[in-house]
């Protein structure tokens, strides 16, 4: 059974999607710091994180319930949803931001001029804008990932599921004369994860791990009621 | 001409018909001082744009100096980064929107009072018009630069503008953003068009009274375009006056609609409603009327125009002002009404949030629709500049602080509760919106010099037309010359 | 101007404006800019298998290097120990490599020890005064405290050690696993056992911050994983119980706040309701009658309500814990920090094995494995390895160190090397290494960074960094299999720098006390060459650089885990006797006015503070109080609205050993009379990231009290806390409000 898709045609090969099993995540965060070493998102250092400009494209976002000692809590991972819906498209000014036909939401960093309306309408406010240069102090820059461009202050960045990674699987199937296969691809969150709490994958294949499990009971949307379709499909955990 | 006896009858006659014309209710002129002759009324209106006394320059020139200190502001922001503001995560819009909505809200004065007064034909509006539109063309001018200030790459704003490109990109024209360009950019043109149509015949009356020598002879007789006072002249400046005020009526709504749409087009909790267009407009009028007030009453006040830009118009100005009060407030209270109703638990913590953080500023704004029509309900209220000035510029005060309260608020605590922070304006950011504020004045400043604030022509046309005669359902135009002194 | 004329010219004029916008409307608007889809042209790069050395657990890791750069580290999925997972501080080892302020020159101290100056010096000069002071150490005057006991430069300066007549070798590092050692010494189960999570239906952790830090996150992340969802018909179960929620605990299904030092009784609590349960349900056939007897009689007094009193968990919760234990079998206790660490710890430990025991038994009935069987020649092998190092297994004890501390102290000491460690920084202040150093003759340091330590030592020597060395590590950790991780460069060095163990090879055969070994590699290379008929997986035809080259392309040697069935008691061995089953009461440190239990701890960011230069770990938000860049003290909010404390307040902790000073973070987290205070922070010198920044936890730490077997009981300290009247501003990603809405706004 073919998962539904909003906005990505139902005959097309790819649409990718995420799955977070919020079961097995123990919030360890080696995901978020997976994401910096991969995507060169820079460090802003102390003052400004006291600012909130952290440039992580993840985050493990930590909520309680109750009091001590009954306490609930809950680690959910949290990246760009790779709307189908997305709300930040059509209101950028310039198509910096726009839908590839594999379901993505990408972002086209020398196209942005920085009005940030898009940050505004994202309703997981998971975009981030470079307030400054930020700047890799060497010998750091030694060990940027040369796929990836390093952003320029002024252009909004955000998670693409490593789009990178998406390009050399597919890059290395065309080369095998073969389409791309399931596990082929790996964000660098989900490689590192050590509870393998993330998959990824094609959910236009049937076969694939996260169609298989983006049909179980557990499955969950986040803000599903602002109509987005994301393209992350949460676990939900407890038994 | 005539007798003094013939002269007092003819006044007692023009009396009788004035109150007539009252009974039948008809606006009768009685605003314009029929009994000023031309030569002192042109005395009165020139005497600001070619005296100038050493205030005006202390004047200028401490607005210019803050002008420059906000230039160098942005400036140092160019340079540095957008990071110079307080601005981070998830509040990407502050200040700068806040401000270039209201400055766009502010652009709607000569709207109201130019175009829709023109087309209804009120006398009372003739002192006032040139005042009114200058201060939209300026707001514009203002408002038009925020969001170049306020945007990440400013050496590449281009990129909105649909120039042609060899790699055929076009602007996303699904953008609110993008319908802003334009609206405000029509918008500015139009009501640069309007306020030159609207100045050709006064440049004309400066250009022939311009006293030998001076400087300004040269570009008032270019600008004045030859302007002869023939028939067929005005016959063209009349009609240009209604299209273009007609034009400019139809636009305007639309341009502060569509800077709404900024907001009401988006998916964001408290933005995403509907009434956003009629209440900005209407918020934008209210606001515009209220800086209209303020200029004319510091008008009079600095430049002696008593008696051009009389009591009267300043008393019909506030009963629009208190009209548009009762407006916004019924817009406020819808939307807060719908909003309550619907409980969207996202919507409730932002207004949480709001009340704790914001409080003194929605008193503010909030006792301000209450004095402002409790307070202009009473007569004496309405005839007293002194309480005009400082009910206007309450206005204005929470008309800005509502444009914050609805950026502000909602992009601290959004959907996502774990990105709750707060913001508030930093030191550089209120430098420029000053500076912005100081630009608008000092521009307008600069113009008093340049161009005559009263509109000498339609303020002659009132004393001509002393009486429009009701006969049955037709107006019978009144040409008559009401004597001399 | 009247109506019928403004509309007809408003229309004309609106009509005008439509026309204007429409005809040609754009079929498509394609953005002719070249997306990143089609734009990116990802580069290959090389993977390049080694060992991550950013903790001691040893996990597997293969290192992305395009153009001779490391740029990536990623999990060996093959490893036994992560499974190809890696944890944050094993990402961050990139920017350990390309560190800004990487030491690269030999340094020599000049001034008196403690001012830190000091000068560059050439190799040379640097192996010369070593090689001097080699000589002239005498008999039992030298010393050598390692970060780590089972790796080559260990293995070469125990060797090196021992020909100067010494055999002072301390392992620093208090995740040390010797608590285990001591509390299975007695009960005949493998020495050190492994806690098979994975395969387990229930799992008890008591105070065992087992994903966090301890003995391999990433693996007991693997762990949990699997038993949650990794077996198509059951989800394993999680249980927590200790005195704070920790980021470990924070996943359980269900949480028990335990009173701090019970947990022993806790253990025993538990085991009585289930022996009691085991009688009722005709359960532990296996077992001899009379024995089951005897430990009913010797627990007997551990009733739930009893239980109840001493641990402040509801006697009804204590039953209900062991009823889940029983019904989900295979169930596996884990005890960890909270157990050991404490005046009562040893007994606590060995509590926590009997009820293990009884587990694993009622398991073992059930045709239900919970502990993987380590084949004996395997159990050999690990033995041999370990023999090979060289280091003796009384050196990874808290004792040892101790004891090197205290000798040293007396100025009897001529020669101390330090390795990868730091211990005037990673010790109780109590214990006062400083001092200790500067009584010592000659202090030689090998390191990566400049740190607290370096402070009091006469050469520094720069270490390459792991990813650019030859070597190799028996892992020491259990689980389940012997493990032997080869470490080779994956980039090349930079000219002039060396590898450390190889610098003191020289200095020591130039001193007479050469221990014929050439470098590093060579040794890796001899280990291949004596284990290789052994390892199994490598297949004998190779010759021996083909084999060296399988055995870098696998990235070591492991064993293969097998799962069986077996009877809990193995015949003959010792079962713990009854008068072992006694956990007496926790005491503690500190009188009276020491009015909160201090409950100090590492972060899964931050570890014991060999990391703390590291940007990226110093932004990554702790997972718990999602605080970046300090330190803090975590205080239950009702006794922080007590005391008129706020976030961000400046608290200052004070035990009986020493004091602190941090910003408060109202933490819901913990009990209203226990603080925390992260370990990590609070460097006197360790560069830009970690300078003076935040508190150093272990001033407040002491030996209190001692006679726990040399386990230190650090959690049995209590301090004072009080108000400094100032404020700092503690930056925590999470909003305090917000943290409490999601789980209703996004339905989770």
């Amino acid at each position: 059974m073919v998962s539904w898709s909003f906005n990505t045609k139902h005959d097309n090969d790819y649409k990718w999607a995420l799955v977070i099993d919020l079961d097995r995540c123990n919030g360890c965060g080696a995901c978020t710091v997976s994401c910096q070493a991969e995507n060169n998102v820079a460090v802003v250092g102390e003052e400004l994180a006291l600012q909130k400009r952290v440039m992580s494209w993840l985050r493990i976002e930590r909520y309680f319930e109750g009091e001590w000692p009954n306490i609930r809590t809950v680690f959910l991972p949290m990246m760009c949803q790779q709307c189908e819906n997305a709300p930040c498209e059509p209101v950028c000014p310039v198509f910096a931001t726009y839908h590839n036909p594999e379901g993505l939401n990408a972002m086209i960093y020398n196209r942005c001029i920085g009005t940030r309306f898009c940050g505004n309408n994202c309703p997981y406010s998971v975009r981030k804008f470079n307030w400054f240069d930020y700047g890799f102090e060497s010998p750091l820059n030694e060990q940027l990932n040369p796929d990836v461009s390093v952003r320029d202050a002024g252009v909004m960045e955000k998670c693409s599921f490593c789009m990178q990674r998406i390009r050399r699987g597919k890059d290395r199937a065309k080369d095998e004369g073969r389409k791309v296969q399931d596990g082929d691809i790996m964000p660098a969150c989900g490689q590192t994860c050590p509870t393998n709490a993330i998959t990824f994958g094609n959910m236009h294949d049937p076969e694939s791990e996260v169609a298989k499990l983006i049909e179980t009971k557990r499955r969950h949307r986040l803000l599903e009621e602002h109509g987005t379709h994301p393209s992350v499909y949460y676990l939900k955990g407890g038994a | 001409m005539g007798s003094h006896s013939e002269k007092h009858i003819l006044t007692t006659k023009f009396q009788t018909l004035q109150n007539e014309g009252k009974a039948h209710g008809i606006n009768a002129g009685s605003d314009v001082d029929l009994h000023m002759s031309d030569e002192i009324l042109n005395e009165k209106s020139l005497r600001p744009m070619f005296r100038t006394t050493k205030a005006w320059f202390v004047y200028t020139l401490a607005l210019s100096s803050l002008v420059a200190w906000a230039v160098a502001c942005w400036g140092y922001q160019i340079w540095n980064g957008m990071g110079v503001t307080n601005l981070k995560h998830p509040v990407f819009w502050g200040m700068y929107i806040a401000t270039f909505v209201f400055w766009v809200g502010v652009s709607h004065s000569g709207t109201m009072v130019s175009s829709i007064l023109r087309l209804v034909s009120a006398n009372w509006r003739r002192p006032i018009l040139r005042g009114a539109e200058a201060m939209t063309t300026f707001s514009l001018l203002v408002a038009g630069m925020f969001p170049l200030i306020h945007v990440g790459r400013l050496w590449r704003v281009y990129y909105m503008f649909p120039l042609p490109n060899q790699r055929e990109l076009w602007p996303n024209l699904r953008s609110p953003l993008a319908w802003d360009m334009t609206a405000i950019t029509v918008y500015l043109t139009a009501s640069s068009l309007f306020l030159f149509v609207g100045l050709l015949p006064d440049i004309a009356v400066a250009r022939d009274l311009c006293p030998k020598g001076n400087w300004r002879s040269l570009y008032l007789k270019i600008l004045a375009l030859g302007w002869r006072g023939t028939h067929r002249q005005w016959m063209i400046y009349e009609k240009a006056s209604i299209y273009l005020a007609i034009f400019v009526l139809m636009i305007a709504p639309s341009v502060h609609t569509i800077v709404s749409w900024d907001f009401a087009m988006s998916i964001t909790p408290v933005w995403h409603t509907t009434i956003f267009g009629p209440y900005f407009v209407v918020g934008a009028i209210y606001s515009g009327v209220a800086g209209v007030i303020t200029l004319m009453i510091l008008l009079r006040w600095v430049f002696k125009l008593d008696d051009v830009i009389k009591l009267v118009h300043l008393t019909n100005l506030s009963k629009m002002l208190l009209l548009m009060s009762i407006i916004w407030t019924y817009f406020y209270f819808t939307d807060y009404l719908v909003t309550w109703y619907g409980n969207n638990p996202v919507e409730m913590n932002v207004w949480e949030w709001q009340t704790e953080r914001f409080s003194l500023q929605l008193i503010v704004m909030l006792g301000c629709s209450v004095a402002t029509i409790g307070l202009l309900s009473w007569d004496w209220v309405r005839k007293s500049p002194g309480m005009l000035l400082f009910i206007t510029i309450w206005v204005n005060t929470a008309m800005y602080l509502e444009r914050y309260l609805i950026v502000v608020p909602v992009l601290t605590h959004r959907d996502n509760p774990y990105t709750w922070t707060d913001y508030w304006p930093s030191f550089i950011e209120t430098s420029i919106a000053v500076g912005a504020a100081a630009y608008f004045l000092m521009l307008y400043a600069i113009f008093i010099k340049l161009m005559p604030i009263v509109t000498i022509a339609d303020v002659k046309e009132g004393k001509i037309i002393t009486g429009d005669i009701a006969i049955g359902n037709t107006n019978i135009r009144a040409y008559g010359d009401p004597g001399e002194h | 101007m009247d109506r019928r004329k403004f509309l007809k010219i408003g229309g004309t004029v609106a009509a005008t404006g439509l026309v204007g916008s429409c005809g040609q409307i754009a079929q498509k608007v394609i953005p002719f800019a070249i997306p990143p889809d089609e734009g990116i042209n990802p580069v290959e790069g090389w993977f390049y298998n080694t060992a991550c050395r950013m903790c001691d657990s040893g996990c597997g890791i293969m290192v992305r290097v395009v153009e001779g750069r490391a740029k990536k580290v990623e999990g060996n999925p093959d490893h036994p120990i992560n499974k190809g997972g890696v944890c944050a501080r094993g990402q961050a080892a990139v920017q350990q490599l390309y560190h800004p302020e990487r030491l690269m020159t030999p340094m020599r101290r000049e001034g008196a020890k403690g001012t830190g100056n000091l000068v560059p010096i050439t190799w040379e000069e640097a192996i010369s005064m070593i090689s001097e002071n080699m000589k002239n150490a005498k008999e039992d005057s030298s010393f050598i405290i390692a970060g780590d006991g089972s790796d080559m430069t260990a293995a070469i300066t125990a060797r090196i050690l021992k020909n100067m007549g010494s055999d002072n070798f301390a392992v620093s590092g208090f995740d040390s696993r010797e608590k285990f050692i001591e509390a299975t010494s007695s009960t005949g189960t493998p020495k050190v056992p492994y806690y098979d999570i994975a395969n387990a239906s229930a799992v008890l952790l008591l105070g065992a911050d087992i994903f966090e830090g301890g003995a391999s996150p990433v693996h007991y992340g693997w762990a949990f994983g699997q038993m949650r969802r990794g077996n198509k018909t059951k989800r394993g179960q999680l249980f927590y119980a200790g005195p704070r929620l920790s980021m470990t605990a924070a996943s359980a299904d269900h949480f028990f706040a335990v009173k701090q030092g019970t947990l022993g009784q806790f253990a025993l609590g538990i085991a009585n309701e289930i022996l009691h349960i085991a009688e009722e349900e005709h359960l532990l056939k296996n077992l001899p009658a009379t024995k089951v007897e005897e430990w009913r009689h010797a627990i007997g007094g551990y009733t739930p309500e009893e239980t109840s009193i001493r641990t402040t968990v509801p006697a009804d919760k204590v039953k209900h814990l062991a009823m889940e234990l029983v019904e989900h079998l295979p169930a596996v206790v884990v005890p960890g920090d909270d157990v050991a660490l404490h005046t009562n710890g040893l007994e606590s430990l060995k509590a926590v094995e009997f009820l293990n025991s009884i587990l694993r038994e009622l398991a073992a009935e059930k045709g239900l494995s919970s502990v993987p069987v380590l084949p004996k020649e395997n159990k050999e092998l690990y033995r041999a390895m370990n023999e090979f190092i060289g280091v003796p297994e009384k050196a990874k004890k808290y004792s040892a160190l101790k004891g090197v501390i205290g000798k040293a102290a007396t100025g009897s000491q001529r020669f101390g090397l330090i390795l990868h460690s730091n211990p005037v920084y990673a010790t109780p202040k109590a214990l006062k290494a400083a001092d200790a150093l500067t009584k010592v003759k000659f202090v030689a340091q090998v390191t990566n960074f400049l740190d607290d330590t370096s402070l009091y030592a006469d050469v520094v020597l720069p270490d390459l960094h792991f990813l650019e060395s030859w070597s190799a590590q028996v892992v020491d950790f259990p689980h389940g299999v012997p493990v032997f991780n080869t470490i080779q460069p994956v980039v090349n060095a930079a000219p002039g720098t060396m590898q450390a163990g190889d610098a003191l090879l020289k200095a020591a055969s130039m001193a007479g006390l050469g221990v014929g070994i050439a470098n590093q590699e060579v040794m890796v290379k001899n280990m291949l060459i004596q284990f290789r008929s052994k390892w199994n997986g490598i297949p004998a035809g190779l010759n021996e650089k083909q084999a060296w080259e399988a055995l870098l392309q696998k990235g070591g040697w492991w064993a293969d885990i097998h799962h069986k069935a077996e009877k809990a008691i193995s015949e003959g061995s010792a079962w713990v006797t009854s008068d072992q089953l006694k956990v007496g009461d926790p005491a503690f440190a500190g009188g009276n006015d020491f009015t909160f239990y201090l409950h100090p701890y590492s972060t899964v960011n931050m570890g014991d503070g060999n990391v703390s230069n590291l940007s990226w770990l110093q932004e990554m938000p702790e997972p718990m109080t999602t605080v970046s860049w300090g330190s803090w003290v975590e205080i239950n909010p009702k006794t922080a609205k007590g005391m008129g404390v706020a976030n961000g307040d400046m608290l200052k902790v004070e035990s009986p050993f020493g004091s602190v000073e941090a910003p408060a973070l109202v933490y819901p987290g913990i009990g209203p009379e226990t603080v925390a205070v992260p370990f990590g922070y609070g460097h006197v010198s360790f560069g830009k990231n970690a300078t003076a920044r935040g508190a150093n936890a272990m001033d407040l730490l002491g030996d209190f009290p001692n006679g726990n077997g040399g386990l230190p009981a650090w959690r049995a300290i209590r301090v004072k806390v009080t108000k400094t009247g100032t404020k700092k501003d503690i930056i925590r990603e999470a909003n305090p409000k917000g943290e409490y809405e999601g789980t209703e706004i996004f339905q989770l």
